[in-house]
């Protein structure tokens, strides 16, 4: 469920009140490739020769310079790497081969509702996650009371997260990746949240993130959204940069190549 | 390792206990119940054995509920372990929680299953003085020998496990054959009688049940041979993690 957010232009491009002189994102020459699956007994003793299945590569000699004040918009087609991408920038994923230097505290944003336990209560992975997230334990608990109050899903907060509804896991998992105020912020394809009711809030802490954040990478689908937002697009393509530079430029561009 | 072990211990812990918590969720008993499946387990056992071995009853309960108890840790650690950074694998491609943290967790559930189902042996150990207050101090150092071998073990096979898909199941099969060579419901004199001394020898899962559990069967005080034993595994799995970090680290993840 994504809503557009009424977000206003003079956003774009503002420069974060952080006091992180240094953040930055460096990336130079990366590449990523997941390796091939073990090949079968089956397909070892008959020999079949195309059994093999070998993965294209995820990232290809990506090189990018990210600085303070930047806002990046990613966009590609599903598939170009734009998760890949990401997950690299944020140190989730080891590159194969490049060099990454990131500068300042990194918040991710990669879909609200992964990395959940869902045997678990929404209280429990609420504590699971700002524990994650670096939280000292003294602040872990005011903060979980923070974020279950943001996330307003009644006493459902107690309950297994396997009992509960689409909308009220985004809820949980919106308040909880947008609790930290990060140097550099990665969003992937999420801005909207929720129902009507809690995107009044959500669109409230966006703006409050995006204004207090350094960096701001975002993966999305949403040009008009992008453009609104960032100063600087990439275009990726089968993980290669197709190009980049100004946002409308690229979106541009991009809109031309698949309109 | 050992740092991010450090540094996150409230993550795993927590998470360990929400596990053991969510075993029971919705019972009336809770955690009870595990005592409960426990105490029928090792009396009905120890019962129908020692009627059939002509065995001393309490001295075998003591005896079998060591052993189940040291097996099940055993298991649950290795096998666990082996699945347990791809069990929550989503945790881990989406944020840059250490990936020690999923054997940690495995092994800490283990553990606080472990404590609960050998305070039965040790309470009956106890209460039928078959054991010295030093004996039970050298239990426990066997115990926490073993248990810090397995975790390290388990570390190498939580990233091995998300490598080769095929190790949980070949682990599998192993302990279906470990468990008929290792002495957990047999005595160990019916290995040695039939010429299979070599088995308990170069078997260590029966080196870490012996060491756990022979000090509570005699008021002897003996410093086994298998405690160093223990120890350098300990030492062998400690430097093969060492090197498995250094090598691959978060490149695990790219097989998952």
């Amino acid at each position: 469920m994504q809503l557009l957010l009424g977000l206003s232009t003079e956003k774009r491009g503002a420069i974060s009140s952080s006091t992180h002189e240094l953040t930055s994102i460096t990336l130079d020459r990366i590449n990523l490739r997941y390796p091939s699956p073990a090949r079968s007994l089956k397909a070892t003793i008959l020999r079949t020769s195309d059994s093999r299945i070998h993965y294209p590569p995820s990232l290809v000699d990506i090189t990018l310079e990210i600085e303070r004040g930047d806002r990046v918009a990613l966009i590609g087609l599903n598939g170009a790497g734009k998760t890949t991408l990401l997950r690299v920038m944020a140190g989730i994923l080891p590159a194969t081969s490049g060099l990454r230097r990131v500068h300042g505290s990194i918040a991710t944003l990669l879909g609200e509702g992964v990395g959940f336990e869902m045997e678990m209560s929404g209280w429990d992975n609420i504590y699971s996650r700002l524990i994650v997230a670096g939280l000292r334990l003294d602040d872990v608990r005011s903060a979980q009371k923070q974020v279950a109050e943001f996330a307003d899903i009644g006493d459902a907060i107690y309950r297994p997260m396997k009992t509960y509804s689409a909308g009220m896991v985004v809820r949980v998992g919106f308040s909880v990746a947008t609790q930290m105020n990060p140097d550099i912020l990665l969003i992937d394809e999420v801005i909207g949240a929720g129902d009507i009711e809690f995107a009044d809030k959500a669109t409230a802490r966006m703006e409050n993130l995006l204004t207090s954040a350094n960096i701001l990478v975002l993966a999305s689908h949403n040009l008009a959204l992008l453009e609104t937002l960032c100063n600087r697009a990439v275009w990726l393509e089968d993980g290669r940069v197709i190009a980049q530079g100004a946002a409308s430029k690229v979106i541009d561009t991009y809109r031309e190549k698949y309109s | 390792m050992y740092r991010s072990l450090l540094e996150s211990r409230s993550l795993w812990l927590h998470l360990a206990g929400k596990d053991l918590q969510s075993r029971f969720r919705g019972t009336s008993l809770g955690l009870v119940w595990l005592f409960v499946n426990l105490i029928f387990t090792f009396t009905a056992t120890a019962f129908i054995w020692s009627t059939l071995f002509k065995l001393n009853f309490l001295n075998f309960l003591i005896y079998i509920g060591c052993g189940f108890s040291v097996w099940a840790l055993i298991t649950s650690i290795t096998i666990g372990g082996s699945t347990s950074i791809l069990t929550a694998i989503s945790m881990f491609l989406n944020s840059t929680t250490k990936l020690v943290i999923a054997p940690a967790r495995i092994t800490m559930n283990a553990i606080y299953i472990y404590l609960i189902s050998m305070a039965i042996p040790l309470a009956v150990a106890i209460a039928t003085r078959s054991t010295s207050a030093l004996n039970v101090i050298l239990s426990t150092l066997g115990s926490v020998l073993v248990i810090i071998c397995l975790f390290h073990f388990s570390v190498i096979l939580a990233y091995l496990g998300v490598k080769y898909k095929d190790l949980t199941q070949a682990l599998t099969v192993l302990f279906q054959f470990a468990w008929v060579v290792t002495p957990i419901i047999y005595k160990t004199s019916m290995l040695t009688e039939h010429h299979l001394g070599t088995l308990l020898d170069l078997n260590p899962l029966a080196w870490f049940v012996s060491v756990i559990r022979d000090p509570l069967l005699t008021r002897h005080f003996d410093l086994s041979i298998k405690l160093l034993y223990v120890f350098l595994l300990i030492l062998i799995n400690a430097t093969i993690v060492r090197i498995i970090n250094r090598k691959e680290g978060r490149d695990f993840l790219l097989y998952a």
